[in-house]
């Protein structure tokens, strides 16, 4: 369910049923609007439109610790504005659960609106239901949807808002948790970075010298999979990153495609979407470190030299690496990844520094509620 | 369309909210209830606890004892005697048949409500979600995605794109003495590529008439070895081929078509005194037990 969708524009009138202090209605409205430079969105506008009370109670849920078992934490603690919604500088993260970790890193809460799959490996196609993972993970939240649902349930803040966005009366159920979440993760959209204004033409978007090498770089060298305005091709792919010992369940996107829900690791580990993730945006990729599915690196310069030919860490090849970073040199023989010389990779880094959104990483509106 | 399908419906319910907080609704009914149109008695071969046999995929017999059964029945609809299709909302008849909260009898009851009076020949469901249904209309999934997330989420695959899982079959192995003391563990769903959904089409062996004054009842047996041993012209499937123990697609396959193979109307209870669902719900909790084992296993 695709739609290419134009510019809603909600105006909502809050009529003023405020008796909470604590509700501080601040003033804006939310509209979703199309970056000019953007692909065409994903999220499903005629099932859920994006209003400003709809955003406004999603807001307040992902800021919300009752979403977790004995109410430990929010969606924001691994999602956190600051770094663009990932988690602050960990690999993994640590759920509820005091020394209990994930499996993967924290992806940027950020243009939602426009990708085809969520998660590393693509276990989710809808915005809408990825919330039942966090919410119902071990590693994560590790609550019931019931259990949400009945402390919310006893909130009458909460009612009071379910009934308004959703216009009935016992409105507080798990659809509807879900589509208000959908709602303010829909609506985080990064689309002010150094580099939009440049390809924009707007002020503040002029690059130096080296920016504009690095572009031309990149363009050449990695826009093949991170490709457009958002910075992947949304294909699944292995990259070369190698298996990580101390995870030996991942396996990737086979998870995801293979038909057997009980499918061992040494099954999956036959197929050829072993060890595939989601080509990820690149967009303030500066704030999301470390990087790649399990955070292996912390710095950008690791992750040029694992793309290098050359410099450790190097490419792992398996069967299936993808073609794109298998090239013969002159002397007809094989190299893996993408030959770089170290002034190239300073200036493909000057290049993804100006790719970071200031004024989304500070917007209030997306900011927890005080 | 969709769209102004939508705003109608905010329209409406909008007034609907304005205009009436006097509660009567808008079904209209003699008794101030929900008047059940029909019953489907689902009167299952085992219950939990039984034990029964099967063939595992080197033919030998193995000795099972159920611990688990249960399906999400979706898209119900029903067909008068001159094959006018009514199709019931999903976020009324979309149902949980769970073995554990049969009765004595391995009976579990479902009721069917806001069927139009009138004669009808047949009914059909799916067992399962569909994926026009599960990735579709989010309101029209409000009570199938609460069945699903009943007991910590039994049957959702959170990490799937199709969340729903369709159908439990779960069985303890009670050979010790064989190589592989494999426990019966199949959970279908939609997922990488084989979507286990089906539809069940079952013909009535006479007239079912609706009407407010009763509540009729559709007697149906449910063989739940028969999803192993169909009748033909399904295929058999040895219980050890599907899901942990190298399965095959074909086997789910197999296994899943075998699902419109175990329901068959015994018999139908036609005049049944009319009863409302408000009093069959506070009867059903009472029989609820809290306990929610838990079975992850991922
Ligand atoms: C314990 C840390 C943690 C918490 C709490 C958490 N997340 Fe996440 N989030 C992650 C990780 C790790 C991933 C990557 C998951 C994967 O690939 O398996 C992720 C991925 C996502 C994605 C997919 C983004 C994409 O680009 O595909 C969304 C959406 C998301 N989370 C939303 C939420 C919401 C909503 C909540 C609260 C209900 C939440 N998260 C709570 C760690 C967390
Ligand atoms: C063949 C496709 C492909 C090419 C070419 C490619 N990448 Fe990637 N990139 C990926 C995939 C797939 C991942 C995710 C792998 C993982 O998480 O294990 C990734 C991850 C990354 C990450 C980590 C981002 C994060 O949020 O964790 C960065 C940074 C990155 N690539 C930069 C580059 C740069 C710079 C180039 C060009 C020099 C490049 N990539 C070329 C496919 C590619």
């Amino acid at each position: 369910m695709k739609y290419n969708t134009i510019l809603f524009v909600f105006l909502l009138v809050m009529v003023s049923c405020g008796q909470d202090e604590e509700e501080v209605y601040t003033d804006f409205e939310i509209s979703f609007e199309q970056p000019a430079n953007f692909p065409a969105t994903t999220y499903d506008f005629e099932d859920n439109p994006i209003t400003t009370d709809g955003f406004i109670l999603g807001r307040k849920l992902f800021y919300d610790n009752r979403l977790s078992l004995n109410n430990g934490i929010s969606c924001a603690e691994c999602h956190n504005q600051s770094h663009a919604f990932t988690h602050h500088g960990h690999d993994l993260s640590e759920g509820v659960h005091a020394g209990v970790v994930g499996t993967r890193n924290s992806q940027p809460i950020q243009n939602l609106a426009f990708l085809e799959d969520f998660t590393w490996d693509g276990a989710k196609e809808m915005l809408f239901d990825q919330p039942l993972i966090p919410i119902t993970e071990e590693v994560e939240m590790d609550e019931t949807m019931e259990n949400v649902i009945a402390k919310l349930k006893e909130d009458s803040v909460y009612q009071e808002l379910f009934t308004a966005v959703f216009q009935s009366e016992d409105a507080i159920n798990s659809v509807n948790l879900l589509n208000a979440l959908s709602q303010f993760m829909g609506a985080m959209v990064s689309s002010n970075s150094k580099y939009d204004k440049y390809v924009r033409g707007e002020v503040g978007g002029s690059f130096t010298d080296l920016e504009k090498e690095g572009l031309a770089l990149f363009q050449q060298k990695c826009a093949n999979c991170h490709s457009g305005e958002l910075f992947t091709n949304q294909e699944f792919i292995n990259n070369g990153i190698g298996e990580n010992s101390s995870l030996p369940d991942e396996t990737g996107r086979a998870r995801i495609n293979s038909p057997n829900p009980f499918a061992t690791v040494e099954e999956l580990k036959t197929r050829d979407d072993y060890y595939q993730f989601r080509v990820p945006s690149l967009r303030n990729v500066i704030k999301t470190y470390p990087y790649m599915h399990d955070g292996r690196f912390v710095m950008l310069s690791k992750v040029l030299d694992f793309y290098d030919d050359d410099t450790y860490p190097l490419i792992t090849k398996m069967d299936n690496l993808d073609s794109r970073l298998i090239q013969t040199n002159s002397n007809g023989e094989e190299i893996l990844g993408i030959p770089m010389t170290e002034g190239e990779k300073v200036a493909i880094l000057a290049f993804l520094e100006t790719l970071t959104d200031n004024e989304f990483i500070n917007d209030e509106r997306f900011a927890k509620p005080n | 369309m969709k769209n102004l399908r939508k705003w109608a419906f905010l329209a409406l319910t909008t007034t609907a909210l304005i205009s009436c907080n006097n509660d009567d609704d808008s079904m209209g009914n003699e008794n101030e209830g929900t008047h059940v149109s029909a019953v489907l008695k689902f009167e299952h071969s085992l219950g939990l606890g039984d034990e029964f046999t099967l063939t595992d995929s080197e033919d030998n017999q193995q000795n099972l004892e159920l611990t688990k059964f249960k399906f999400i029945v979706s898209d119900v609809k029903v067909t008068t005697t001159n094959d006018e299709v009514v199709a019931l909302s999903n976020n009324d008849a979309a149902e949980l048949i769970d073995l554990a909260n049969a009765d004595e009898t391995d009976v579990v009851r479902m009721y069917l409500t806001g069927i139009p009076e009138g004669s009808y020949k047949s009914i059909s469901f799916g067992v399962g979600v569909s994926q026009e249904v599960a990735s579709g209309s989010t309101e029209n999934q409000i009570k199938l995605m609460e069945l699903a997330e009943q007991d910590s989420e039994d049957m959702v695959w959170s990490w799937n794109p199709n969340s729903y899982i369709f159908s439990k079959i779960e069985a303890t192995n009670l050979d010790v003495t064989t190589t592989a003391p494999t426990n019966l563990q199949i959970h279908v769903g939609n997922k990488g590529g084989v979507d286990g959904f089906r539809t069940v089409e079952l013909i009535f062996p006479e007239t079912l008439t609706i009407a407010s004054k009763i509540s009729p009842s559709i007697h149906t047996n449910v063989s739940i070895e028969k999803l192993f041993t169909p009748d033909a012209p399904g295929i058999e499937v040895a219980y050890d081929a599907i899901g942990a123990h190298g399965g095959t697609d074909d086997a789910s396959i197999n296994f899943s078509d075998n699902y419109a193979n175990i329901f068959e109307i015994e018999h139908l209870h036609p005049n049944e005194a009319a009863i409302n669902l408000e009093d069959v719900e506070m009867d059903n909790h009472a029989h609820d037990d809290e306990d929610s084992e838990d079975s992850h296993s991922h």
